[in-house]
């Protein structure tokens, strides 16, 4: 999933500026893969466990002292336009920071956020996608 | 075809394979039986027992159907529990088996499906 100039982008009620994309990743953390002895194909392929990251960038004009902490635990809300008030999504998950990182150039500074979404029941996806 | 240990499906649900275990002759050390590291020699005492080892997982929709596959194997396992034919997925049978334990390998996964490995230890003592 991937969310490009979001409209807005909150985190545990703190509003995060200068968002220029979002992107919601998906990976196995434990595949299960089975064979028999019919031949040379899996006969069971699942995922048992998975992985959602959740990666923020954010443009950086001036200063900013003030930063996620990894560890951080909180709601992110971020609301997708589609250039008008038709079709505008809400996505919403609770997620960790993991890892800040900032980028400087002489052309400008970016910040880099990932997170890692947290389920409040193992069977719930932790991201819930609502339209408004 | 599907494998079976006494006509039961009891593998059926999922993935596994058969292995069979080391045959020939036993070779048993002098210094075994004596009780002292220096005797040297060996000799031989029959044959190695049939071991065959179903290796797999079961894999079920709901936590109750995968703990009656797990019951299902479980039960065979147990002790006075008769002998049997245990039959590969090619036909190939091993006559007058038991089965002597299964092993559980971790936790149950829950994914799309629910399923947990385990290795059936089936065999005959000569």
């Amino acid at each position: 999933m991937i969310v490009l100039r979001p409209d807005e982008v909150k985190f545990e009620g703190s509003v995060w500026g200068g968002v220029v994309r979002v992107s919601i990743d998906r990976a196995s953390s434990r595949t299960i893969e089975g064979y028999d002895e019919t031949g040379a194909y899996a006969t069971l392929v699942d995922v048992a466990k998975q992985r959602v990251t959740l990666r923020v960038t954010q443009e950086i004009e001036g200063e900013d002292l003030s930063s996620p902490i990894p560890g951080e635990l909180g709601e992110l809300v971020l609301i997708a336009g589609s250039g008008s008030e038709a079709g505008r999504k809400r996505v919403r998950c609770e997620c960790v920071v993991e890892s800040v990182s900032n980028k400087i150039s002489d052309y400008g500074a970016t910040r880099s956020i990932t997170l890692i979404a947290q389920s409040d029941a193992g069977d719930e996806d932790p991201v819930q996608v609502s339209a408004i | 075809m599907g494998s079976s240990f006494k006509g039961l499906d009891l593998f059926g649900s999922g993935p596994h394979v058969f292995e069979v275990d080391r045959q020939g002759r036993r070779i048993i050390p002098l210094s075994l039986v004596a009780g002292d590291a220096s005797v040297a020699g060996t000799f031989e005492s029959g044959d190695y027992e049939l071991r065959v080892t179903v290796k797999g997982r079961l894999s079920a929709l709901s936590e109750s159907a995968l703990w009656t596959l797990r019951y299902a194997i479980a039960s065979q396992a147990a002790f006075n529990v008769e002998e049997g034919d245990l039959v590969d997925q090619h036909g190939r049978t091993w006559s007058d088996v038991k089965l002597f334990q299964v092993e559980w390998s971790g936790s149950v996964d829950r994914g799309r499906v629910l399923s947990v490995g385990y290795e059936a230890l089936f065999g005959m003592n000569a």
